[in-house]
């Protein structure tokens, strides 16, 4: 799917934004342009600042310095219940003292709306959650994915500018998860109204979103479309964090040449050529790599089986090359044999699908 | 067979203990139903003639309709002066928080003589208050704030703090934010707060004693009957019903807690 322009009018602008808690750095200089209607993710291990981003950005947290405007809007001194965003809370904050129909129709009683177009409103929200005839169960007879859809039905009720999502999904068992993500993206469509997704789980943030802002200790290391973080990461963390990373050590035989060996195999890399030592580390997804020889692929490895895993439509085999153990994923097929652990065999790559990363 | 003699011994325990601590209160019920004038054993007959007796002395009732009024007013005003001091202390980080903390709870350490000659001072030398059921009420606010504030706190700090958050992200002001979401889940609390405050109200005596004027609560026009041996059996029936008054209330208040106690973790799943 073509990413939605972002270069006109950004919904979302963030312009230096720091955030210090006490001597601590919770986000170093944050510059990030969100679009209108974009399912944007932002992706990071825990404690990366991800979900104190999005805590400024509803206006629960205050950045220590820089500037933040929504639809336009300049949020600065603007307090959480004046802002054109809701937000789904991790722990989902169901208000228990309410049933199902209060719970939504909660932030609809600041509004000064008529009583019956309030009452349509949430009815309206509970199909859009396929939440139909449960309005009247109370807060504590609800499942994990029922709350869920609770919280999702009372924010987008107000029909807010931007959606904010703190780890909807990490709640729920892994079948129900998938479920939701493509539900959430659907609904998001359907809506068109800006989310900001927050997630630890590079998975899901792939398959959901528009554009991911890939975040470390406090600083985004990357922004860019699922295809572009994946396939061209912008940092060595990038390239760990997003995916499967296969890691290759390499001997430098011609400093300045980029010329390598791997286990025993010469190789030409340009991009290894700025490298200082005598060692770099290079970086293989499994997908691109091939058990066996193939005639695509300009470079064959020697390699040893160490273990295998039958995963039913996929074969994951794990070999060691020159001492270091890769994984690589095929396609089970009938009639290909499942490789005997120990045996011999070969892995094929094309050269430019090898990632350089910076030497340990 | 020692671990049978092991417990039976403590079933044994178990028994004593509760009729050490209940065997004494029972006593009332027992000899206000007892014809003779002096609780003592053998019990003579049965009669509901205390009782009567009771309704009928108007000082007694006049005593105790005081503590009830002053008991009523202190719960309602030690609560609700709680209710801000504890959501501060629960919610934010203040400096100085812990400080605030100890000197609430310093009357609960302090003898309530000392605190009631200290306000006996203050109120007649300082303030020229003279002395009546308000000032009574004031005293016993005073000592009343620190079980109130730690009944709060406990349940104020079970909530899940995105609650608020939620409830603030959805529109509400602070102000609607408290009325809508934060008192009505700290219900149970307050219910607790309100019985609390009556209770040690109720029953305080040194405090009533050095700042009452003419009129008197119960404790101490009890007290002051204990001289009439012919008192005595009127006292017992007054004590028996207002047993049975507390249990109820001790009832009332365990089922809220219960009930509160489900819904305390709002966030499980």
């Amino acid at each position: 799917m073509p990413a939605p322009e972002t270069t006109v009018a950004p919904m979302i602008s963030l312009r230096n934004v720091q955030k210090r808690f006490g001597d601590h750095f919770a986000l170093h200089d944050i510059s990030l342009d969100i679009g209108a209607g974009e399912f944007f993710s932002l992706l990071g291990p825990s404690g990366c600042g991800k979900t104190t981003l999005l805590r400024i950005l509803a206006g629960i947290e205050q950045p220590t310095s820089g500037s933040l405007s929504i639809g336009g809007d300049a949020m600065a001194g603007v307090p959480a219940n004046r802002r054109p965003t809701n937000m789904v809370f991790q722990s989902y904050a169901i208000f228990p003292h309410l049933n199902v129909e209060e719970n939504i129709g909660y932030g609809l009683r600041n509004m000064s709306i008529p009583r019956t177009e309030a009452a349509a409103r949430v009815a309206e929200a509970l199909a859009l959650v396929k939440l139909d005839g449960l309005g009247r169960r109370n807060a504590d007879q609800l499942s994990g994915g029922q709350r869920q859809r609770v919280a999702l039905a009372r924010a987008l009720v107000c029909r807010p500018k931007v959606l904010l999502l703190d780890e909807p999904l990490s709640a729920l068992d892994k079948n129900l998860r998938q479920d939701m993500q493509s539900e959430l993206r659907a609904l998001q469509r359907a809506v068109g109204i800006t989310f900001v997704f927050v997630t630890h789980d590079q998975e899901e943030a792939l398959a959901m979103s528009d554009r991911i802002a890939v975040m470390n200790g406090g600083r985004i290391e990357q922004v860019g479309q699922p295809a572009e973080i994946y396939d061209q990461p912008a940092t060595a963390f990038v390239a760990s964090f997003v995916g499967t990373l296969n890691r290759l050590t390499a001997r430098v035989t011609e400093r300045g040449a980029g010329h390598l060996t791997v286990a025993g195999v010469p190789l030409h890399l340009p991009a290894a050529a700025s490298g200082p030592g005598a060692e770099v580390t290079l970086a293989v997804r499994p997908e691109t790599l091939r058990l066996g020889r193939d005639p695509e692929c300009d470079l064959v490895l020697p390699a040893r089986v160490v273990e295998v895993q039958f995963l039913g439509s996929i074969v994951r085999t794990r070999v060691d090359v020159g001492g270091d153990v890769i994984s690589l994923d095929s396609f089970n097929r009938p009639g290909s044999p499942v490789p005997a652990i120990g045996s011999s065999a070969e892995v094929s790559l094309r050269s430019k699908d090898v990632i350089v990363t910076q030497a340990p | 067979m020692t671990f049978l003699n092991r417990f039976a011994g403590l079933r044994l325990y178990a028994v004593l203990f509760v009729i050490f601590i209940y065997g004494p209160v029972l006593l009332l019920p027992l000899f206000s139903l007892d014809t003779g004038l002096y609780p003592t054993f053998p019990l003579k007959g049965l009669t509901l003639q205390h009782y009567a007796e009771m309704a009928a002395n108007t000082s007694m009732i006049e005593a105790l309709k005081n503590s009830l009024t002053v008991a009523v007013i202190v719960s309602a005003l030690s609560t609700t002066v709680s209710i801000p001091a504890a959501l501060a202390l629960s919610r934010y980080r203040l400096p100085g928080a812990a400080a605030v903390l100890g000197f609430m709870s310093l009357p609960l350490l302090i003898p309530s003589i000392v605190i009631a000659v200290a306000l006996l001072i203050i109120l007649l030398k300082f303030l020229g208050v003279a002395l009546s059921l308000w000032t009574v009420g004031a005293g016993h606010v005073l000592i009343c704030i620190p079980f109130c504030m730690s009944v709060l706190m406990s349940r104020l700090e079970g909530f899940d703090p995105s609650l608020e958050e939620a409830s603030r992200d959805l529109g509400c002001t602070g102000w609607q934010t408290f009325w809508r979401l934060t008192l009505p889940l700290a219900m149970p609390g307050v219910i607790s707060s309100l019985l609390m405050g009556f209770v040690v109200s109720f029953d305080e005596f040194v405090i009533a004693f050095f700042l009452s004027g003419t009129q008197t609560t119960l404790p101490i026009f009890l007290f002051s009957q204990l001289r009439f041996p012919d008192k005595l059996p009127g006292v017992l029936a007054l004590g028996s019903l207002i047993l049975a008054g507390s249990a109820v209330l001790v009832v009332l208040a365990e089922l809220l807690r219960r009930r509160g106690a489900k819904s305390a973790n709002p966030g499980d799943i």
